[in-house]
């Protein structure tokens, strides 16, 4: 009780509701945008919420991961051009009915969807996560090393459609982790010791600046691309009557419990994300309304059922994805391995200890994504003529202020000592530079992240483990849980093996 | 490591290793394969590959002279620079003459809108110590004072330069310059003014 008073206290105060309410905005102006993806916006506002306390950080983090979730969904709708993979399924009906002239009922379904979507898999993850977390009391070193084991290769099978690329870049993020000293000797690991040893990278590459430089700065670099072609055409509609009428909505419960279903559930799935899930809730509806006796518009028609099914699906996503987050401290999709790095640099540490210890925190947690899309329902419904302006702004001053943004905010993070936070901003840009042509080629940056964040886990823990064992390897099969764990990390990169031999 | 084995410890090198040799199997398979098959080359305009390299040699130029420059005066530089650039989405030589009148004017006009910020955060300051209005010593306080009195001259500006000037090459050096402008300060009055962080100030001592 105490706890959830507290976690009240630390959400529901002015400074908090201020930057959330900021983070909203933003997040729905850099979701509206296409290009700009809402990891990038969460990992931009890092070092800023670094600033602020752990519930006022979190809360302004929650609010741009769900506004930028949302607000794809403006140019999906009014231009047919997805503001990130969130939307790319509302493409197909949002578009259809604004070329009926209904994009106001488009723009406003899709925002009805996304509140209703974001709290139901909000209930979800407070019901869930704290079972989950329960269960890793249960948990030694054999199976925390195993489950950081499970988190990369699932990430690594799932967001590449070459698996030996998808783990190439998980192994290359472990290696980054493994920079620095060695977690039990504090003895010197870098490679070219005379060179970097005299350098602020003696310490390692630090969270913040490889996140900014992965998912800022590249993202920067690939942009620049597209620049030719001068700025997208803002929408010359007339907005009208933007609230879907609420029993057309309620007739659409069975396209709304399931899409949160799918949302939540894969959202939950590490490495899975929103792009599976909007498919996957889309084709369901399809179904549902294709039914002789649903009484339902057919999906495909450019009809409300067809913008609800994904917008619900994504925002479900929100929520389902950071069950494993807080409860496991494995997380679901990029985003929420961003959310996840801002947890950890504040010294939080996910799974039962978090529930037992931070409870407050957690409590903040949910009642900041709640208050996220309680904003997001109101600006959106209020704005809905003013966000779609945003289209005009111009990428060529858009990408310069993303760049510096993003080399202030890896600065900011050694805000006090100069030298060391300049190389941080030179951390920033190596890994956008890399990062930009791993993407040109192919290469999925999403398990470099993984490998980061869970380099330590995995390295601590597996040693850990073998050194309680008295030097014994085999010591991962000897546990239940651990062995599930091997099980599963065997099968997700067996799976998409087999289903390629499968495919003609 | 001496002590690694100690205790049946698998070792410091035991993981970077383990993960070097994995990255080197994938490595050679994914060249052989890669090479196997025909690649079909992402063309990337010139234009387009000119503003890449441009970004990425400015930004190691102004991370380099971050510290001796300070954190106004290159990243006002940059800005102005790449928004240019952009602007006219190629990197030609024939831009240079403009890029440095707009370099120089925009450089003094940050200079002057960080003096005058500066000034006003004094002022504030002293008058709240002076005087006793505490609401006045607040950092946020300041910083809002002065992004207030930052958003009034752009705007102006914005709408005086609306109506005199018609030339789209004038236009864009324009707008680069007060966008410049204006997200230094706004960056250094979040950054600097409220948050703390020690931006370098180099040469801008003041």
């Amino acid at each position: 009780m105490v706890e959830l008073l507290s976690g009240i206290r630390q959400v529901f105060n002015l400074n908090t509701i201020l930057w959330i309410a900021l983070g909203e905005v933003l997040g729905i102006i850099i979701g509206a945008l296409p290009g700009l993806t809402a990891t990038m916006g969460i990992a931009l506002l890092l070092p800023l919420s670094f600033q602020l306390g752990r519930a006022t950080g979190m809360g302004l983090l929650l609010g741009v991961y769900c506004g930028a979730v949302s607000g794809a969904s403006i140019p999906a709708i009014l231009l047919g051009i997805p503001g990130n993979p969130n939307a790319i399924a509302t493409v197909y009906d949002g578009q259809a009915m604004t070329k009926k002239g209904l994009a106001g009922q488009a723009l406003g379904g899709a925002v009805v969807a996304s509140f209703i979507g974001g709290i139901l898999s909000l209930i979800a993850l407070s019901l869930f996560s704290p079972l989950i977390a329960r269960f890793t009391l249960a948990f030694g070193p054999a199976e925390k090393a195993t489950l950081a084991l499970v988190g990369l290769t699932i990430i690594a099978s799932v967001s590449a459609k070459n698996l030996a690329k998808g783990i190439l870049t998980g192994a290359f993020g472990l290696a980054l982790a493994f920079m620095g000293t060695d977690p039990f000797t504090d003895t010197l690991r870098v490679p070219f010791p005379e060179l970097l040893a005299k350098t602020p990278l003696v310490g390692g590459i630090k969270l913040i600046p490889a996140l900014i430089g992965l998912f800022g700065v590249s993202q920067v670099l690939y942009d620049l691309e597209r620049i030719q072609g001068g700025r997208l055409a803002p929408p010359q509609l007339k907005i009208e009557k933007v609230f879907p009428p609420l029993r057309k909505i309620a007739s659409m419960w069975r396209i709304i419990l399931e899409s949160t279903g799918i949302g939540t559930l894969i959202g939950a799935i590490p490495g899975t994300g929103a792009s599976i899930a909007v498919f996957l809730s889309y084709e369901r509806a399809k179904r549902i309304t294709a039914s002789p006796r649903s009484k339902l518009e057919k999906v495909g028609s450019g009809c409300l059922e067809g913008v609800i099914a994904p917008e619900v699906a994504n925002n479900a996503v929100t929520g389902g994805a950071l069950i494993p987050v807080l409860s496991l401290g494995i997380p679901g999709d990029s985003g929420t391995a961003v959310l996840l790095g801002a947890l950890l640099i504040k010294g939080v540490v996910p799974g039962y200890q978090l529930f037992s210890q931070n409870l407050d925190l957690v409590y903040a947690i949910l009642f900041a994504l709640l208050l996220s899309n309680v904003f997001m329902l109101t600006f959106q419904l209020l704005g809905v003529r003013i966000f779609p302006k945003v289209l005009s702004i111009p990428m060529a001053l858009l990408l310069p202020v993303i760049l510096v943004l993003s080399m202030i905010g890896a600065y900011a993070i050694e805000g006090q000592a100069v030298l060391a936070a300049t190389f941080d901003m030179g951390v920033a840009l190596v890994l956008g530079i890399i990062g930009y042509y791993l993407k040109k080629a192919d290469y999925p940056t999403a398990p470099i992240v993984l490998g980061l964040i869970l380099g330590g886990l995995l390295e601590v823990n597996f040693r850990r483990a073998v050194k309680l064992a008295r030097g014994n390897y085999l010591v991962f099969f000897t546990k239940p849980i651990a062995v599930v764990f091997i099980v599963l990390a065997v099968f997700s990169v067996v799976l998409p093996l087999i289903q390629r031999r499968r495919r003609p | 490591m001496i002590g690694d084995e100690r205790g049946w410890d698998p070792g410091s090198r035991a993981l970077p290793i383990a993960t070097g040799f994995l990255m080197l199997g994938l490595s050679i398979y994914l060249i052989l394969r890669e090479t196997a098959k025909e690649q079909e080359e992402q063309t990337v305009p010139s234009g387009a590959r000119k503003l890449i390299l441009l970004t990425i040699v400015l930004s190691v130029l102004y991370i380099l002279a971050f510290r001796v420059l300070g954190f106004i005066l290159s990243t006002a530089i940059l800005l102005f620079t790449l928004i240019y650039f952009n602007y006219h989405e190629n990197v030609r030589l024939k831009l240079l003459p403009r890029l440095s009148v707009g370099l120089i004017s925009s450089t003094v006009f940050v200079l002057l809108i960080y003096t005058a910020g500066r000034f006003i955060t004094r002022s504030l300051f002293y008058l709240g110590r002076a005087r006793g209005y505490e609401l006045f010593t607040s950092k946020v306080f300041s910083a809002f004072v002065v992004l207030l009195f930052a958003a009034v001259l752009f705007a102006v500006l914005l709408v005086f330069f609306r109506k005199t000037v018609n030339k789209p090459e004038t236009r864009s050096l324009i707008i680069a310059g007060l966008m410049a402008a204006g997200v230094t300060e706004g960056l250094y009055l979040v950054f600097k003014q409220i948050f703390l962080v020690n931006l370098a100030r180099g040469i801008v001592f003041w």
